[in-house]
Formats: C-alpha cells, structure tokens, sequence
C-alpha cells in the first residue's frame, strides 16, 4: 500500500490511514464477495502482494475500469492469467500459447462489471456518487504504459495490489484510488465493507 | 443525442479500440522470431509464442521467467555482460546490442543457436525499472553454415591470415597457416618478420609489396586493382631444421567496407613442387638442347655441312614413307662423284682434298631444295635425296646438270695457291616405292658409273641422258 498525504491539512494523519486501510478492506471484501458469487460459491481469501507498486505487470492479461465521482476516482484493474480462465471459469482448457477468446475475456469483465458495481453500491450508501466505466481489456503487461501522474489534483491518493486465492488459482486485483475531497473520508469510514448495499441505479460512462 | 446512445457509442468505440489492440498483440504472438520484455530484474513481462515454444512453456509459465536463467553457465555470462553494457549506456544514448547465446530448450534438446537483439525500451511506469525489447533469431543453420565453411577454410592447405590496417596479422583462418610458416605465434606480427625469408631480397620484395598495399588502405577498391601484379610472385622461406628451402606463392586480396579498402586478405600456398617442377623442367629443357646440339654435330659433317651416313637412314626413310603414304608425288635419288680426285690429293695434298670436298659440298647444299636430305656418303661421293615440289617433275637431271656446271665454273684454289679445275659426274634415279635404300643406291650407282665411263664430268639419268664435255 502506498500513499501521498501532502497538503493535507484539513483531516488528521490517522484519519488519512484509517480512510486508506478502510478503503482496502471494502476493496479485498467486495472482491471476495463478488467472485464467490461470480464462480458459484468458491472458497477464496485475499493475499498482499510483497512490494506492490501500482504499474507493476502482475499477469498477461488485464481488464481495466473507473468509478468516478466529485469526490473520488479509482482505477480498477483485474489481472489474470489464461490457465486459469480457460480451466477454472470457463470449463475448457486450450494451448498455453493461444491467444484468448473473445468468450474468456468477457468473462472477466463481466467480473470486473460486478465487482465495480458492488464498489459503487458500497459508495453510494454513503452518498458517495460515482459512475463505472465500461470494461476494457487488453495484454497485461500494457501496465508498463500506465501513467499513475494524478489528474484531479487529490488531496490524497494511494494504490494497492491484493491477490484471491482460490480453486482456480490466483486472480489480481489492483486499485489505485484518488480522493478530492477530505470530507469524503467520514464518508468511507462508514462504508460496511461486508454488507452488500441494496441495489440502485448506476450511471455508466 | 440521448445518454443511452451516448453509452452505445462510448462501448463501440471502445471495443473497436480493444479489437486493434488485440490485433496489435496477435502479430506479436505469431511473429516468427522470439520476442520479449524483460524488466529491470531480467524477468519476462511479455513473451511470444515463438519465445514459449521454444521454452516448451505456456504463456502463464514464462510470465516473470528469469531471462538470464533460461541459459546455461556460459551463455548466462554472454547475456548478463551484454545487459550490463546496455544497461550502462541506457542513462545517455540507449542503442541496441547484438549478440549471440545459445539457449538449451528441455528435455535435452541440442543448444539452439540464436543471435540477439536487445534494446532499451522508453516507458511511463517506473514499476518495472528499466525495460528491455529483446528478438532472438534462430541462426543455427546460418551458424551451422558458416561452422562447415570454417571447417573446410581450417583444413584447406592454405594459409589464410587477414591483414589489418597496419599491416599486422590480427587474425589466422587456416590452421595449416602455423604449419606452412612454420611459426606458431602469428597474430600481431607483420608478415616478413613472422617467417624466416631464405634471402633478403625476399625480405626487401615482400616488405615493398606489403607497404604497396598498405598505402591502399582508405582509398578505393580501384587503387588496389591498379597495382600491378609484381606482388604475386613466390618467395622462398628456410626450413627449420634442414638446409632445404620452401617455397611459398602469396596472393593478396583487398577488404573493403563501403568500397573503402579497410584490410587484406593473405593467402600463402605451398609453391614448393611447382618451383622444383620448373627447375626439373629447365634442366631438362637444357638436356635436351644439348642433346640436339651434340645430335646435329654427329650428323652433320663439319667439311661440308651436309649430312653424314649416321643420318642418312633416317633422313631418307622419312622422304620414302612419305611416298610410300603418298605425301610426296615422286622421289629422285642423285649420286655426285669428284673427277679425279685421287690426283687431286696425290698432286695438291690431302688438305687441297678437303678443300675442294668441302666447295662441292657447298654448291651441292646451295642448291638442294628445303625437303632434300643432302648427305656425304663417303669420301668425295655424295648423295642427294630429292622430293619434287610444287608439280615440277623429274627435277633431278636439271639439280645435278646445275652443280656439274657450277662445279666446273667455279674451280679451286690449292692452299698452296695453285689453281685446280674440279669436275663431278652425276647418276640420277627415280625412286620406286617399296624399294630399299641399299638398292636404290646400288642402282643410281649404275649410273654414275655409267657417267664416268662416258668421259666424266657427265650426268646421266635412268630414263635419258645428257653429256657435257
């Protein structure tokens, strides 16, 4: 985990961790709870990544998506390999080497779908608005690209890296997160990060 | 426009966009050659499947593989100091490297001989560290190429020495180079100081073609072409050990870069057989002249300069065969005798013999044609062998009636200045085919006799004759 507190001057260093490490258990808990759904009940738990750094290429592949708000901006991204979709989600095993189909990666995205939406749902029981992107896949190692400079001038941002670990391997989630405002962080604080929040209407962009 | 079509075209965009990335990345994955991205820790971010192929890996496997640790020992020290140059060059002006290593695939696999190429490669995100774009092209049949001609260059009995700017040899192509020149430390020595020359007009021709052909260097492959073939010549080297010589014929060849003569190909033969070969040769050369010499002075006689007896045979044989073949339309055999000529040594002395054997002999040369063999047959009797020529026929009587007359006119003079008058009688024949020389001579002699029993100083031909007085 990795955060920039400078200028903060309206919220307290313990409260600037507290919204960060709260932050990430809403993050690693609606992951587990949207791939138990997603794969029917798996058993799954979430890892640390040693030495995460966001930009770092954790698999082949990845799908990309933003919540975005007044308030915040995360970039979420899911990295995983072709084994383990080809053999654990989409029950057909193909040649290491060949590329994935279309069918995979929707796959995953459709993940990437429910668990930002579930992220979203979180946040708007606290009255946090936020859009979702529609997914973006591409070849994992893009990351090499990915320009972390932050575009909504944060007051804090931090990004971290965690891993689910279940029947089907290990899947990757990363999110680097931006928020704008500090009275976002009372906000987050009172995020329940194991209820999922009743369902509403998400505006897509 | 309503947000839900604004939503459609925002998810078709991005799915034309997702379609040409995903095309983008399906050309790499089927590039033929090996390519990767390696990170600053030489683990792979990104590999073909020509690169997991030849790893027997799956996409998933290779995926932060150690690069280095995918060669053994030895290539792993090629690579790393390979990466470590890149890596020192990479802060300034980032170029790229090349170089070969061989990968051992699994499962035993021969060693695949691939040549490398790896650059630095700009990005965003500094999670990574610093990143390398690397190809690997599989050169092993170029590699195995290139190891027979190097075989068959090693073992042709040549020497082959590559010449550098200076005039050094920085390189030895043929192991028998060592063996030719007898010197087992070549490189970084001139030529003639590297072999034991057997003259030093050798040193001085060798050391003058050397600086001929170092004052190319830098200048057009024309300038080099210009030179005139005086350095191709063989030079002699001594033998260790033995007080023989060797020879050795040295060619040179210009190197150039861009046309630019940058160095020299040497290569040295062993000329020793060819030199002895052309020394045997002029010794035999000189044999046989001197035999020709010794020859013509057994068959020519020194007092007249016609042929003696000893050729006679031949010279005789040669025209009937030609006869016989039909080479020759007909033949006449003409015998001369001197008048008298017992009283010309008993009055004059033997030496006034010779003389006037000797005025004959030459008047009967004068006027032979180029095919007669004109011989001395004994004492002052003289044969001449006569082909007809140019269709004139039975030219015979008219040669021998013209010494007779020449021979009359001319006279002689004794040494002791007294004046003799010289006359000869002449037999004429035609020969016959099939007919032996013995007979041919016994029946021309018929003739002569019959010329001295008509008063001498007489021709007379076997079909007519014809008396002077």
């Amino acid at each position: 985990m990795s955060a920039d507190s400078n200028n903060v001057k309206c919220a307290t260093e313990t409260h600037i961790v507290d919204a960060q490490q709260h932050m990430s258990q809403v993050l690693r808990a609606t992951s587990i709870e949207q791939i138990e759904q997603f794969v029917g009940g798996a058993t799954s738990s979430a890892i640390d990544i040693d030495y995460y750094t966001p930009g770092q290429v954790l698999a082949n592949e990845l799908v990309l998506l933003t919540i975005s708000g007044p308030e915040l901006q995360l970039l979420v991204k899911i990295h995983f390999n072709y084994q383990q979709i080809r053999s654990r989600f989409s029950g057909h095993a193909g040649h290491g080497s060949a590329p994935l189909s279309r069918q995979d990666i929707d796959f995953i995205k459709e993940l990437g779908n429910q668990f930002c939406g579930a992220i979203c749902r979180k946040l708007a029981s606290q009255d946090i608005m936020a859009g979702l992107s529609i997914p973006l896949s591409t070849r994992g190692y893009y990351e090499i690209y990915a320009d972390y400079t932050h575009k909504t001038s944060p007051f804090i941002k931090f990004g971290e890296g965690w891993g689910l670990e279940g029947d089907f391997g290990t899947l990757y989630f990363s999110c680097y997160t931006e928020l704008s405002n500090p009275q976002v962080i009372p906000k987050i604080l009172a995020i329940n990060p194991t209820e999922d929040a009743p369902s509403q209407d998400i505006d897509f962009f | 426009m309503t947000s839900s079509n604004e939503l459609l075209a925002s998810q078709k965009m991005l799915a034309l966009l997702e379609q040409a990335n995903s095309n983008v990345e399906q050309i790499l994955d089927g590039f033929p050659s090996v390519f990767a991205i390696i990170n600053s820790k030489h683990f792979v971010i990104r590999a073909n499947a020509a690169f997991c192929d030849l790893l027997q890996l799956s996409m998933d496997e290779i995926l932060h593989k150690s690069f280095i640790e995918m060669f053994d020992s030895e290539n792993q020290n090629v690579v790393e100091h390979h990466l470590a140059e890149l890596n020192k060059e990479s802060n300034s002006d980032a170029k790229e490297v090349e170089f070969r290593a061989d990968i051992t695939p699994p499962h035993n696999q021969a060693p695949q001989q691939y040549l490398w190429s790896i650059a630095p490669l700009q990005t965003c995100s500094p999670a990574e560290g610093q990143l390398y774009v690397l190809v690997g092209k599989d050169c092993s049949s170029i590699y195995a190429s290139e190891a027979k001609l190097s075989g068959i260059f090693e073992s042709l009995p040549l020497a082959i020495l590559m010449i550098d700017t200076d005039g050094y040899i920085d390189e030895v192509l043929s192991r028998y180079s060592e063996v030719l020149l007898e010197n087992n430390a070549l490189i970084g020595k001139r030529l003639h100081e590297a072999i034991d020359l057997a003259s030093d007009k050798n040193a001085e021709d060798l050391a003058m073609t050397f600086k001929r052909m170092i004052g190319c260097v830098g200048k057009p492959m024309s300038d080099f072409a210009a030179l005139d073939p005086y350095y191709l010549k063989s030079f002699a080297i001594k033998r260790r050990n033995t007080f023989d010589q060797k020879w050795i014929k040295a060619s040179y060849q210009a190197i150039p870069s861009n046309n630019v003569i940058q160095k020299f190909l040497v290569i040295l033969q062993d000329d020793t057989n060819s030199v002895k070969m052309a020394n045997e040769r002029k010794r035999i050369d000189d044999l046989e002249r001197q035999s020709r010499e010794l020859y013509e002075c057994a068959v020519r006689d020194p007092l007249t300069g016609l042929y003696t007896r000893l050729y006679m045979n031949d010279g005789f044989n040669t025209l009937l065969n030609g006869y016989k073949y039909g080479h020759i339309s007909a033949i006449e055999l003409i015998i001369f005798d001197i008048d008298n000529f017992k009283n010309i040594n008993d009055t004059h002395g033997h030496a006034a013999g010779d003389k006037a054997i000797s005025a004959v002999g030459q008047v009967i040369l004068e006027h032979s044609n180029a095919g007669a063999v004109a011989v001395r047959y004994g004492g002052d009797e003289f044969l001449v062998m006569l082909p007809e020529e140019h269709g004139q026929n039975k030219i015979g009587y008219s040669f021998a009636d013209t010494v007779r007359q020449k021979v009359e006119s001319m006279g002689a003079c004794a040494p002791s200045g007294t004046a003799m008058q010289l006359t000869l009688s002449a037999g004429v024949i035609s020969c016959r085919k099939d007919e032996s020389i013995e007979a041919l001579i016994e029946r021309v002699d018929t003739f002569l006799y019959q010329a001295k029993d008509a008063g001498k100083n007489t021709v007379i031909a076997e079909t007519h004759s014809f008396e002077t007085k």
